[in-house]
Formats: structure tokens, C-alpha cells, sequence
């Protein structure tokens, strides 16, 4: 029982809401998922960082991989039974309690509310005050010298509701962190792949069996640069037909069956080119220059001379070197350099992600739950009570937010 | 040159012109919109897309809440304190950073999409109320370390603190959220612990356990105002501290 009560505490949840910020404040600071060699340069064992960040620290407490470890995913849990503990706890009675009628028969029920007033000697004012309640969009609740009145029964439930969405966007998290997976493939066009590769797998997770093909890739640009990038992609049954086709582009996935297929990213692959004398075409492979930089470098090799060509981006212009790395010339695709060689095509490939994840409906709802309930728990929930007794009236009210319009309805309900 | 007068038209600092004040600041604030609205027409997207736009944005809602709360406070308390915050926004934005930064490029890929506008406009609604929210609590504990005496203003100062930072906060969740979707559609992931995102949660964290303190037993406005600066210093982290970090999904401002 302690326990329980520990957990319910609004502290206790306060302290673990805090906690988890701080401790996702350090996965920040701290490069995550790299690899050891990284973390022993960076913190080195004989250079500690502040005296005692070392790379043994880091390692041992898991800050290298601070989402993941038992004690964030722990806090995590615990912060999920927070919640579902105080919801049944504290904040179930009270949707039942909402209903009830909750008349205040004595004097001193009354002494407890924010606003509260006693007319005395007015026979009829029972009868003005019904007739403004009811003006006011009230649910009254009538019972021989005693009056209860509600409005805005929303703006009492809706929190119930945010906490409800914040539990089910946890769970579905969870179900996702077990059952999903993402895999990469890099394809030029006219290839078809299925789904191997991965990236991260779940501990449930159960590969799917599709086929999918890439059928085609291209850029549009506008204004000199890269607008869009396009794949046309088709999805083929066991037996080579097309069940389905889309072209997708960066913010635009393909949807299948719960896999996902996005728009990644683009590579070079290579070129295609003819010898003239021979009639024949070839592929040279392209090489990255440089990861982040988009070109690529082959070389062609001629009786005499060796030639390097660059492309850059996604042009349909290159440059030609000779072998001591002097600039020759511009040259564009399908003319021929130095008599013998013709570019023809370059050859990109496409870049796709692909993600398997079947908690997303769950947590979509868990989304849009918690947007319209954080929304409508601004609404106020307002009690008023009405009592009287021979000459004596008492009237009473209450309100979880907006109490300063309270203080006016009272006023107008007075006069 | 438009630039410059935006300046001099937010220096205003004082209490004393009242009337020649209410106007300047409605002035400065057409003029963040109008910036806003010719770049929009001028580029065909919205204009949300790097760090200087995004910045005189948030000069503009901080601006069009300012006026709002003095309409409905009618105090010019919460204007003197606001006001400098949307000096050193636009000065930032117009004279320190460098002018490649300012000039309006066409969208990358990623970006073209319409949640761009909504999870942008919606995080940058909620920095301007958190930040005006948390400012007044900075200044409840400024009065109540240095002007013990009245009580009236502290009182006022809490509620108005509270009331702001309530309305503010679900549009820090709706931005969120609607971030995690945009990211779910482009990139398969709807949290990734990209900094900005984690930073962002971290604000979310913090302003929740403010809203939430009022409920504890032993609550008194001051640790709910020391929550509340926190919250202040943290937001600032993740609209631009995290940009320095240079990494992640969101590096679109870096300096």
C-alpha cells in the first residue's frame, strides 16, 4: 500500500517527469551511438572531462546510448504507471462523483466555497435566481429547498482524457520499439529488391514479403537547384505482377500493408560509355570524391592517355583531367572526348527507406486525443448551489479555472 | 533600410507616452507582418523556412500577443519588460546575422510540405507566449527579492504568469506533435532524439510540472517561478542554443 500511495503522489510524478528531462538533456550533450574508439578520444581516460567524465564513465552509465538503457527506459515505465495510477486513482471517483447530485443541505457546506452569499428576507428571490441560473446554460438540479446546478462538464473530464492519450501514446511507443524495423536499399532503376538490410530490428519483429521494384529516378530543379527528387516504384507479387505503383518523392512515402517506403537520399553509380571504333558500350563505375560534397570521379584509359572526368551533382555536364590532374575541358553528355569515347548516360540510383511499424495507428490516435483534450481542458467546470430556509438564502459556487468570470456571473446573478 | 526602422521603432521603453507608445507598437508589429507577407508572396512558401525568418516571426507574435495582453490588462508593466526581448530579436535578426542568411533560397526537398507550416507556426506561437509567461515570473522574483512590499502586484504578476504559460502550453503540444507527424511522413520516424526535438520535449517537461505544481501541497508561488525561469532558459536552448550543435535534422540556422 505505501507503495501505491507513493506512486500516486503528485510529487513523486513531478520528481520523474524532472528526471527524464534531465536525463535527456545528457543525450544531447553527449554524441550517441558511436563507437568506442570515439568516446575514448573525446573522453579520455587520462584527461577526464571536469575530473570524472572519462570514457569508462560513459560507457559503464550507457550515456552513449542514453534512450535505450534499462534505467531511462525504467524511468519511462514508471512515469506510464504514474500516470495510470492516478488516473484511476484520484480522477475516476471523480467522473462519478460529477453526476451525483450534489446538494448542500446546511449552512456550513456553504462556508467552504470561494463565493458564497446570504440574502435574507426575500421570498421570491428563489424564483428570480432559477430563471438566471437557467439564462446562464446550467444543468439544475431540483429537489424541494435545494437547488445544484452544473456547466461545462467537458473542461472536467478533458484532463482525465489528457493523461488518458499521454498512457496511450506510451503503450503504442512500446508496442512499436518491439515490433518495428527499418532497412535501406540503394538502387539504380530497373532493379528490384526485397526486404533485406535492416537497420534496426525489434525483438518481435517479423520481417515482411514484399517485392519492389525501382523503376525510375529523376530530379526536377527549379531555379538552378534541386527542388524534388522523384523514384516511380512498383510493388510485384510472389508471380512478377504489379499489385501496386506510385511515384514518391521527399515528403511523400509509398504506403503499403503498414511498410512505408520513403524518399532517402541519391548516389551515382556510374556511366555509361561507347567506344566508337568498336560500337560497344561500357560501364564505368563512378567513386566518391568526398561523402558529403555529390561528386564522383572514373577515369578512362586511351591508347596513349588517361583521362579523369568529374561529375558533379546531378548535371549532365563533367570535366575532363588529364593523368597529371590539368583541367582539359567541359564537356557535356552524349559528346565525344578525344575521338574514341562517348559519354552516353550517367547512371544514378535511388535511395529508399524502408519502415515497417504497425503501432503507428495507435499512436496517431494517441496524437489527436491529446491535441483536442489539451485544448478543451481550458474550459471551465463551474458548481453552483442554492439552499434556503425560511428567510435564510444561500448560494454558493465554484470553478477550476476562469475564476475571476465566476466572480461576474455572481455579480450579475445577484442584482 | 525597412530594417532600420523596425528598430527605432521598438526602443520603445518606458511608461511615460503611453499613447504615442500604443501606437509604435502596433506599428512595429505591421511591419513584422508585412516583412512576413511579402517574403511569403514574393518566394511562394511560407515564410518560416531559416533562422532570420523564423526569428522575425517570433518578434511578430511576441509583438501581436503583447497587444493583445495590454488590451485585456491594460498595464504597461508587461510591455516595458516584453519590448527589450523584441529589440534584441530584431536587432539580432537584421544586423548580426549576415546577409546570406537573411536572403530567402528556395526550399530543400525536405521542407516542402504543408506541415511546415503549421508545426513551425505552432512552436514559434508557443515559444512567444512561454517566453512572455516565463518573463513575468523572472520579474516575481526580481520584485520579491528586492520590493518586499507589495503584495498586490506579486499576486497579479503569478496569475498573470500562470494564465499565460496555461494558454501557451497546448500550443508547445500541439507543436510537437504535429512535428512527430511531419517527421513520421518524411523520414519514417516520429521521434528520433534529434536535439531540437529532445530539447523540446524537455521544455514541454518543464512547463508541464509548472502547470502541475499548483496542485501540490506545498506549493507557493516562488519554486513554481523558479520552475518557471528554468523553463525560460530552457527554451531559449532549444530555439537556438541547439543550432550550435550543428547536428541533427533541424541545423537549418546555424551560425
Amino acid at each position: 500500500r505505501q507503495i501505491i500511495k507513493i506512486l500516486t503522489d503528485l510529487k513523486f510524478a513531478l520528481a520523474v517527469l524532472l528526471a527524464i528531462a534531465i536525463a535527456s538533456s545528457f543525450g544531447s550533450v553527449i554524441e550517441q551511438d558511436e563507437n568506442i574508439l570515439f568516446y575514448q578520444q573525446n573522453y579520455p581516460l587520462d584527461k577526464p572531462i571536469y575530473g570524472f567524465i572519462n570514457s569508462n564513465l560513459i560507457l559503464f552509465l550507457g550515456l552513449d546510448h542514453i534512450y535505450r538503457t534499462w534505467w531511462f527506459l525504467l524511468l519511462l515505465f514508471i512515469l506510464g504507471i504514474s500516470l495510470i495510477s492516478c488516473t484511476i486513482t484520484r480522477q475516476f471517483p471523480v467522473l462519478k462523483s460529477s453526476k451525483d447530485y450534489l446538494f448542500k443541505k446546511e449552512k456550513k457546506a456553504f462556508f467552504n466555497l470561494p463565493f458564497f452569499v446570504n440574502i435574507k428576507n426575500n421570498y421570491y428571490i428563489r424564483e428570480i435566481l432559477l430563471l438566471k441560473i437557467q439564462k446562464l446554460n446550467f444543468y439544475i438540479y431540483q429537489n424541494k429547498n435545494l437547488i445544484y446546478g452544473y456547466k461545462g462538464l467537458v473542461g472536467r473530464i478533458s484532463p482525465i482524457l489528457v493523461h488518458f492519450s499521454l498512457i496511450i501514446i506510451l503503450i503504442g511507443s512500446s508496442i512499436g520499439a518491439f515490433q518495428n524495423f527499418k532497412a535501406q536499399e540503394v538502387l539504380p532503376k530497373g532493379e528490384f529488391f526485397h526486404i533485406q538490410n535492416p537497420i534496426r530490428v525489434g525483438w518481435f519483429t517479423k520481417l515482411p514479403n514484399i517485392n519492389i521494384r525501382v523503376n525510375d529516378f529523376w530530379e526536377k530543379k527549379k531555379k538552378k537547384k534541386i527542388h524534388q527528387f522523384y523514384s516511380n516504384l512498383s510493388i510485384l507479387d510472389n508471380y512478377g505482377t504489379e499489385i501496386k505503383e506510385q511515384t514518391i518523392s521527399v515528403n511523400n512515402p509509398l504506403r503499403y500493408k503498414n511498410v512505408d517506403i520513403y524518399q532517402s537520399d541519391w548516389n551515382l553509380l556510374g556511366i555509361r560509355v561507347e567506344k566508337i571504333k568498336e560500337n560497344k558500350i561500357y560501364e564505368f563505375p563512378l567513386f566518391s570524391l568526398n561523402k558529403t560534397s555529390r561528386s564522383w570521379i572514373t577515369w578512362i584509359k586511351d591508347n596513349e592517355k588517361n583521362y579523369s572526368l568529374i561529375f558533379d551533382q546531378l548535371r549532365q555536364t563533367f570535366l575532363v583531367y588529364d593523368d597529371k590532374g590539368n583541367f582539359l575541358k567541359e564537356s557535356n553528355l552524349g559528346q565525344i572526348i578525344n575521338q574514341e569515347y562517348r559519354v552516353c548516360d550517367i547512371l544514378p540510383s535511388t535511395g529508399l527507406l524502408l519502415k515497417y511499424d504497425p503501432s503507428i495507428g495507435i499512436i496517431y490516435f494517441g496524437f489527436g486525443l491529446l491535441m483536442v483534450t489539451t485544448g478543451l481542458s481550458y474550459l471551465p467546470y463551474t458548481q453552483l448551489w442554492v439552499f434556503h430556509q425560511h428567510k435564510n438564502f444561500w448560494l454558493g459556487g465554484i470553478t477550476n479555472r476562469g475564476k475571476i468570470q465566476l466572480e461576474i456571473e455572481f455579480e450579475n446573478l445577484l442584482r | 533600410a525597412m530594417i532600420l526602422y523596425w528598430i527605432s521603432l521598438s526602443i520603445v521603453n518606458n511608461k511615460i507616452i503611453n499613447l504615442i507608445s500604443k501606437i509604435l507598437i502596433f506599428l512595429s508589429n505591421l511591419f513584422f507582418g508585412a516583412t512576413l507577407c511579402i517574403r511569403w508572396l514574393k518566394n511562394g512558401y511560407f515564410p518560416l523556412s531559416n533562422l532570420y525568418e523564423s526569428l522575425i516571426f517570433l518578434a511578430w507574435s511576441i509583438s501581436f500577443f503583447l497587444i493583445l495582453l495590454e488590451y485585456k490588462t491594460k498595464s504597461r508593466l508587461i510591455g516595458s519588460i516584453i519590448l527589450p526581448v523584441i529589440f534584441f530579436l530584431s536587432f539580432f535578426a537584421s544586423l548580426t546575422l549576415p546577409i546570406d542568411m537573411q536572403k530567402s533560397l528556395s526550399l530543400v526537398p525536405s521542407l516542402q510540405s504543408n506541415w511546415l507550416m503549421m508545426h513551425v507556426s505552432m512552436m514559434m506561437l508557443s515559444y512567444a507566449l512561454l517566453i512572455i509567461g516565463s518573463l513575468l515570473s523572472i520579474i516575481y522574483l526580481f520584485f520579491l527579492m528586492f520590493k518586499q512590499k507589495n503584495n498586490f502586484i506579486l499576486e497579479i504578476l503569478d496569475l498573470w504568469s500562470y494564465r499565460i504559460i496555461c494558454f501557451g502550453f497546448p500550443f508547445l503540444t500541439l507543436g510537437i506533435l504535429s512535428g512527430a507527424v511531419w517527421a513520421n511522413e518524411a523520414w519514417g520516424s516520429y521521434w528520433s532524439w534529434d536535439p531540437k526535438e529532445t530539447w523540446a520535449l524537455i521544455t514541454w517537461l518543464v512547463f508541464a510540472s509548472y502547470l502541475h505544481s499548483r496542485l501540490v501541497k506545498g506549493w507557493n508561488p516562488k519554486s513554481a517561478s523558479i520552475l518557471a525561469t528554468f523553463g525560460f532558459l530552457i527554451l531559449w536552448v532549444c530555439y537556438l542554443g541547439v543550432n550550435f550543435l550543428g547536428k541533427g535534422l533541424h541545423s537549418y540556422g546555424w551560425i
